[in-house]
């Protein structure tokens, strides 16, 4: 197929869509609204992740350090601290730094005066890379850190870090799972509504069948129909989910995210896809059937 | 040359819709085919665009073959050939012009001129050239069927496929239709039409045959009357 064929081609196929415009528009209301299911979801799943880095970011350990550490000891700790797998940073807070935050925290500043010494310990705070900070590798690092001579105590989240190592396991799996099953009642719903447009025009394919196109040339002002629809209502759902983000956001107090741009991307990919792929089978199906 | 070599057809369900027929029509020819409605009449123009293919025998258009084509070969068996069918299958949301450009366009000649003098040229010839500006729901049944015709002439066809043209016109319409097909003839284009109306056939100059149950009977001229049953007709063999 020559380029101009397909230029021809495909401004027949929007061309086509435009002189049609009731059944145009139905097609792409219906596409906007299966699409919007599938947007709301990952909308949800967005920031149901941002939620869950953010309880992330918060996973640190305190390594608290008896009073008689001396210096050298102290910074063979603190090296042997970051030699620990997983381990992004230690940070050293002293016993002065502990009381200076203490009492900013509490507002009491007469602590020192009251027990007559700072009975606040000096401590490390280790913060762990990006995906190493599960409940199991928190645990692994106290129970290093605390074999270490000078070290009184560690502290972190324990039992709870893991409970929510487990829920946030469960609410990504569950959520997998409801986005492929929305992703193929929207591929479903997209491929049938292009199904029905093809349907409408099988005159036309019988027309071009009889003239003597080639099944590419019959195929093509389909599939740039469907392609075309599907990103015009990517595009309407997405700026609909905008506005109902901004609502939400604004009724409810609450910061909803709106998609990174890598998931509007992705999100105007997968509806295209969709597009592409129902116009396919539509017209494949029609064509097999007119043979 | 179009030729049909004991080919057979039926369809699931047991319907036959060929059977055993043989037959050659040459590019001069003018061939009616008769025949009341589920004869087999449509089957057998079908079988010339290779929409159906024969169980047993075998199609021949021109160089092409039904045993041996394959499916992306049959796009060029169909541009030497023009259809028309009795709903006339004219685009609605486009002018008679943009309806007879549609097949030079979709069939990849893009050049506006050789488009325009094409498109006009096919309109002359069904007298429809002043019409070319009207959408087909302004024109009457039997300008829609002569813009279906231009449309099918257009690509300058070795033979013309006509199933049931008059079907859905009245009787002075069909007739036009009719002369219409006579004259493209005349200029060389095999014309093969399929009709259950007796109306439109010239007994003394055209070729008739007669399908019944998927088989094909051959009018004897200076027998019977084609419209006639046993005496005139004879089983075409293989």
């Amino acid at each position: 197929m020559s380029w101009r064929s397909l230029v021809y081609l495909v401004r027949e196929g929007l061309q086509t869509a435009a002189r049609n415009p009731a059944l145009s528009v139905a097609a792409l209301i219906s596409t906007a609204a299966s699409l919007l299911v599938l947007a709301i979801v990952l909308l949800i799943t967005s920031n149901l992740e941002q939620q869950a880095e953010s309880l992330e970011n918060r996973r640190v350990l305190d390594v608290y350090l008896a009073d008689q550490v001396s210096e050298p000891d102290r910074l063979k700790l603190e090296l042997a601290l970051r030699e620990l797998p997983g381990v992004a940073r230690v940070t050293y807070s002293s016993k002065a730094a502990a009381l200076a935050a203490f009492s900013v925290d509490t507002g009491r500043y007469d602590l020192v005066e009251a027990l007559g010494y700072n009975p606040l310990p000096a401590s490390f705070r280790i913060e762990l890379t990006p995906g190493m900070a599960t409940g199991q590798r928190m645990r692994a690092i106290a129970d290093e850190a605390v074999r270490h001579p000078g070290v009184e105590d560690v502290r972190y989240g324990g039992e709870w870090i893991e409970r929510l190592d487990q829920a946030l396991r469960s609410l990504r799996l569950a959520d997998l799972v409801v986005a492929i099953l929305v992703g193929l009642a929207v591929a479903f719903a997209v491929s049938s509504t292009i199904r029905l447009t093809v349907l409408a025009r099988r005159e036309m394919v019988e027309i071009m069948r009889d003239v003597g196109a080639t099944d590419g040339a019959i195929a093509t002002p389909f599939l740039a129909e469907g392609i075309a629809q599907s990103l015009v209502a990517a595009l309407i759902t997405l700026g609909a989910l905008k506005v109902v983000t901004l609502v939400l956001s604004y009724r409810l107090g609450v910061e909803i995210h709106f998609l990174a741009p890598a998931e509007v991307i992705g999100f105007v990919g997968f509806a295209v896809g969709l597009g592409f792929i129902g116009a396919l089978w539509s017209v494949g199906s029609v064509l097999r059937r007119t043979a | 040359m179009i030729a049909f070599r004991g080919a057979t057809k039926t369809y699931p369900g047991g319907r036959t819709g060929l059977n055993a027929v043989t037959l050659a029509v040459e590019r001069g020819d003018f061939l009616v085919i008769t025949g009341a409605s589920g004869a087999g009449k449509s089957t057998l123009l079908k079988a010339v665009t290779f929409e159906i293919l024969p169980d047993e025998g075998e199609v021949v258009v021109e160089s092409f073959t039904s045993t041996r084509i394959r499916r992306r070969e049959i796009p060029r068996v169909r541009r030497q050939l023009g259809i028309i069918t009795q709903d006339f299958r004219l685009l609605d949301d486009r002018s008679i012009f943009e309806n007879v450009a549609f097949a030079l366009r979709i069939t990849g000649i893009h050049d506006p001129r050789a488009i325009k003098d094409r498109t006009l040229r096919a309109l002359h010839r069904v007298g429809l050239a002043h019409r070319r500006h009207s959408r087909p729901r302004e024109l009457s049944g039997g300008e829609q069927q002569r813009a279906a015709l231009a449309r099918a002439l257009v690509n300058d066809p070795l033979y013309l496929l006509a199933d049931e043209p008059a079907g859905n016109l009245d009787a002075r319409a069909g007739d036009q239709i009719f002369a219409l097909l006579r004259e493209i003839n005349l200029g060389g284009t095999g014309v093969l039409v399929a009709t259950h109306n007796p109306g439109g056939i010239d007994s003394r100059r055209d070729r008739i045959v007669r399908m019944e149950g998927g088989a094909l009977h051959e009018w004897v001229p200076g027998k019977a009357a084609p419209a006639g049953p046993a005496p005139g007709w004879r089983r075409a063999q293989p």
